[in-house]
């Protein structure tokens, strides 16, 4: 089966924008629950420096949050604009998870908001608790979201809706048998993305400090540790929920995309930061010592896996939008028809976003490397 | 117990959530223009104390435009979890316009950042220029989106789909869409809505969708439209003068608690741009705005002028029509101009788009006519009322602001009325009086207006063609959860607003932990 222009790009553009806005968000959960818990632990225990973390940590949070909810929106303005079908039967069958993430998103901006703005202005026990709502309402949106990902992948409720069971489905979608090793495993990625960039921050120049790098450390090391489980767990259960997708990943027989070698970089690059976590974990053991300059590509390293995690996960459906065992359903069933979509206008657009991408990362480098961000707050 | 979600109580529910998330959009789009005066003053003079409130400022719009961005979203979803149908418009007549949206909002956060980050970092007329392309990006956020909202009130390059059902209807432009497929879908809609089904639940059958086929060819078309640019100007420009008139009554309010001049001087750095704005809305804007809902949104008109009967009325004929001599419709007209309709059925429309209707061919096309003007004019004496009360609010309002500009700027003779007027109060009191009073008309006009926009092109979301039943969610919702939801968007609104005065008045108080943290890292 092939692809017209038009539905290779939508297939494209909806897989771009999933595929940054997930990196971003990756970002900002793990730094949420970092930050939410290093300001827990200055308080309870006045440790004075933890304090000072948590807010360094928190500014990688603030630079980045918004921006992800942006993508997040280009996603729903692609899915409409592109796949207006395939929204339609989201916003029916996947009704309530949605509901849950966007409750999420409701109780998580204004908190990061008000975490960041109230520091020194309310009491420390309240705004821990701040932390923490602001830390736990980021795990929420991918509780939500992540079951449009794993109905797309094993259409499970959608399946039923097709039978007729509409009513039944709105329910039934909550007991996708795909969805727990998926978000499992995506939690897990997110933790383990978050404490890797926390430990690369605190190893750049003006910026060095044993103890953070390490606490970010082994928040990497545990997580990514955790994903020796999640990850093979969700293989397995693609094996046997989504062929195609197990197949293509793995290139076996009956692939309809070869992505060994794709997923082969991941694992290379999964080793690459084990051993540089290892490497790392001996230099600056419990906060001891100095951090090696070459930490500083955990960072990186992590962001590229999540990055080729996600591509596998997305464009590893190729050429179909929606799964169902060893074939799917192609991108034209749920394309426009109603619109002959201007391709110039998506290129402008996508370059424009693209444009401001470059001019977010500078401005993010700025305000992270220069320090314009207060690490004080002002009156 | 879940039950289907009616019509009427989820427009109540959205348009509360629209209304919440206008008092921070109005905030972003207003405060830029504080922010711009301050930085100015800031530059050309090089007093401290104007930076110190361009600081402030900034804080309380990062935290309101947080605020603004998480409203958005919600009623961005809502909009499509809600009301799934309206997921058509967005793949059509809504595409562009939401698509350069993308842009102009992640423009926004990007300068914003860019400019909080670089706030003293760089020389201020650089700040300038990030806050002044904020401030443009915001804008056209707002613009696009009231585009869409244009289109909804105005079909834009539909041309005569709608006469064709309500003759007394103009022609909406050219003829952008294939209108045997835009009657194809309607006629569809229509059949569902009939016979019980979810209208709204069709255009996730991708066979409706192939079967419809292109509906739209000039995906530009709703930048097309004169009622969209005219709106676009009256509602970016009411945020903005509430935004700047909710600072305006901090600076008041901190003037009369500490009598310290220095709010005074703050207040002079922007007075002058809200009476540049303020002026212009009622005069200019206003005027053209109510001259394009009586050239596009008939009915509409009727209701805000009350007008049942067809009648002589010099006034509101200039003001409506630009010509005093000329009749003002009446509800009463329109019914009569169902009678064209006359012996033709939905059976006929089916015809000519070559469908089948069923047994609902033969529903009266002058019946649906006739009910849908009943309809229309059922809200006749609410729509004018608040009509009236919105025009009233805001002459209050321009009165107020002119007797405030009247006690911070010496006009001369028109000044020393106003000091003579507000002598016993003395100028702290009346400038937070005539602020609060201003800062009220403002919030009224705005919100009845909005009102009067939304409710004036009902019986139909989209106006004359097609009704709010057609777009809502065939997902049963237990009362006890929208009613939850609701709370929790109200919530949050309070809070925030609450957490943008915390941020704004409160001074650091329990810092000392993260001093000693600072200061054993040095």
């Amino acid at each position: 089966m092939t692809l017209t222009n038009i539905e290779l790009l939508g297939f494209s553009i909806l897989g771009i924008a999933v595929i940054v806005h997930i990196i971003i968000v990756n970002i900002t959960i793990g730094t949420g629950w970092i930050s939410a818990m290093a300001r827990y632990l200055a308080w309870r225990r006045g440790a004075a420096e933890l304090e000072v973390m948590s807010r360094r940590v928190f500014k990688i949070l603030i630079i980045h949050e918004l921006f992800g909810g942006v993508w997040g929106t280009i996603i729903t303005v692609i899915l409409a604009g592109f796949f207006p079908t395939l929204t339609a039967i989201a916003t029916d069958v996947i009704f309530y998870p949605i509901i849950i993430a966007l409750v999420a998103i409701f109780i998580r901006i204004p908190a990061i908001a008000l975490f960041w703005y109230s520091w020194g202005k309310v009491r420390p026990a309240l705004h821990s608790v701040l932390g923490f709502v602001m830390a736990l309402s980021g795990f929420g949106v991918p509780l939500g979201f992540r079951y449009i990902f794993a109905e797309t992948t094993y259409p499970f409720a959608i399946g039923l809706a097709l039978q007729g069971l509409r009513d039944v489905s709105r329910l039934m979608v909550f007991f996708n048998p795909l969805y727990p090793s998926l978000i499992l495993h995506t939690w897990a990625g997110a933790l383990s993305i978050g404490g890797f960039i926390v430990a690369s921050f605190f190893c750049i120049k003006g910026n060095v400090n044993p103890k953070f790098a390490w606490i970010g450390l082994w928040h990497g090391v545990l997580f990514l540790g955790a994903q020796i489980f999640f990850g093979p767990f969700y293989l397995l259960n693609l094996s046997s929920k989504a062929p195609l997708l197990f197949d293509n990943v793995l290139g076996q027989t009956g692939a309809s995309i070869d992505l060994l070698p794709i997923f082969a970089i991941k694992i290379c690059a999964v080793a690459m930061i084990g051993l540089i976590a290892v490497g790392t974990w001996k230099e600056i053991k419990r906060g001891d010592g100095s951090v090696p300059r070459y930490a500083i590509f955990l960072a990186p390293g992590a962001v590229l896996v999540a990055m080729l995690g996600e591509f596998l996960n997305d464009a590893g459906k190729f050429p179909y939008l929606v799964l169902t065992g060893s074939t799917g359903l192609s991108p034209a069933l749920f394309m426009n028809a109603y619109l002959s979509i201007p391709l110039y206008v998506v290129f402008a657009v996508v370059s424009a976003l693209l444009g401001l991408v470059g001019v977010f990362m500078a401005t993010a480098y700025y305000a992270l490397n220069r320090r314009y961000l207060p690490d004080m707050p002002r009156s | 117990m879940s039950i289907l979600v009616d019509a009427s109580s989820l427009l109540v529910i959205s348009a509360l959530g629209i209304y919440i998330h206008a008092i921070f959009l109005s905030i972003s789009l207003g405060f830029p223009w504080i922010i711009l005066a301050l930085l100015y003053k800031w530059w050309r003079t090089g007093e401290e104390e104007y930076f110190q409130a361009t600081r402030t400022v900034t804080g309380v719009l990062g935290l309101n435009f947080a605020l603004g961005a998480i409203t958005g979203t919600l009623v961005e979803f809502g909009l499509v979890q809600a009301w799934p149908g309206t997921i058509f418009v967005i793949a059509t007549f809504a595409f562009v316009p939401l698509t350069l949206e993308l842009v102009a909002f992640a423009g926004e956060i990007v300068l914003l950042v860019l400019f909080i980050v670089t706030l003293r970092k760089i020389k201020p007329v650089g700040s300038i220029v990030i806050m002044a392309a904020y401030l443009a990006m915001a804008a056209l956020s707002g613009a696009v989106i009231m585009t869409v909202n244009s289109w909804l009130n105005v079909p834009w390059g539909t041309q005569s789909l709608a006469s064709n059902l309500y003759p007394f209807l103009p022609s909406y432009g050219p003829e952008a869409i294939n209108p045997i497929a835009l009657l194809k879908l309607k006629l569809a809609l229509v059949g569902q809505l009939l016979t019980g089904g979810n209208p709204a639940s069709l255009i996730q059958n991708p066979k409706v969708a192939s079967s419809v086929g292109v509906t739209l060819r000039d995906p530009f078309v709703a930048f097309g439209s004169p009622y969209d640019w005219v709106s676009i100007l009256h509602a970016v420009n009411a945020a903005m003068i509430f935004g700047i008139s909710v600072g305006l009554v901090a600076y008041s309010f901190s003037f009369f608690k500490t009598r310290n001049v220095t709010y005074l001087k703050l207040i002079r750095a922007f007075l002058p741009i809200l009476l540049v704005l303020m002026i212009l809305q009622p005069t200019i804007i206003g005027d053209s705005m109510g001259k394009m809902v009586a050239a596009y949104q008939p009915t509409k008109f009727a209701l805000m002028e009350g007008i049942n009967k067809t009648r002589t009325d010099p006034l509101i004929a200039f003001l409506g029509y630009g010509d005093p001599s000329r009749s003002v419709i009446g509800f009463d007209s329109f019914t009569n101009a169902c009678q064209q309709l006359n012996g033709k059925t939905l059976g006929d429309l089916a015809q000519i788009a070559n469908v089948t209707v069923g047994t609902q061919s033969s529903l009266s096309l002058k019946q649906l006519c006739s009910t849908d003007v009943l309809s229309s004019a059922s809200n006749l004496t609410v729509v004018n009322g608040v009509f009236l009360s919105k025009i009233a609010s805001g002459i209050v309002a321009l009165v107020t602001l002119l007797a405030l500009a009247s006690l911070v700027f010496d006009f001369g003779f028109i000044s020393r009325i106003g000091r003579k007027i507000f002598d016993g109060l003395g100028r702290e009191k009346a400038m937070f009086l005539l602020s609060v009073i201003f800062l009220v008309g403002v919030m009224m006009a705005a919100g009845l207006g909005w009102f009067v926009r939304e409710v004036g092109r009902k019986p139909w979301t989209v106006y004359g063609l097609v009704y709010p039943e057609e777009l809502i969610t065939p997902v049963p919702v237990s009362p006890i959860v929208l009613g939850l939801f609701t709370l929790a968007f109200a919530l949050v609104a309070i809070i925030g607003l609450y957490g943008m005065y915390y941020v704004a008045t409160r001074p650091l108080k329990f810092t000392e932990l993260l001093d000693k943290g600072a200061g054993a890292e040095k």
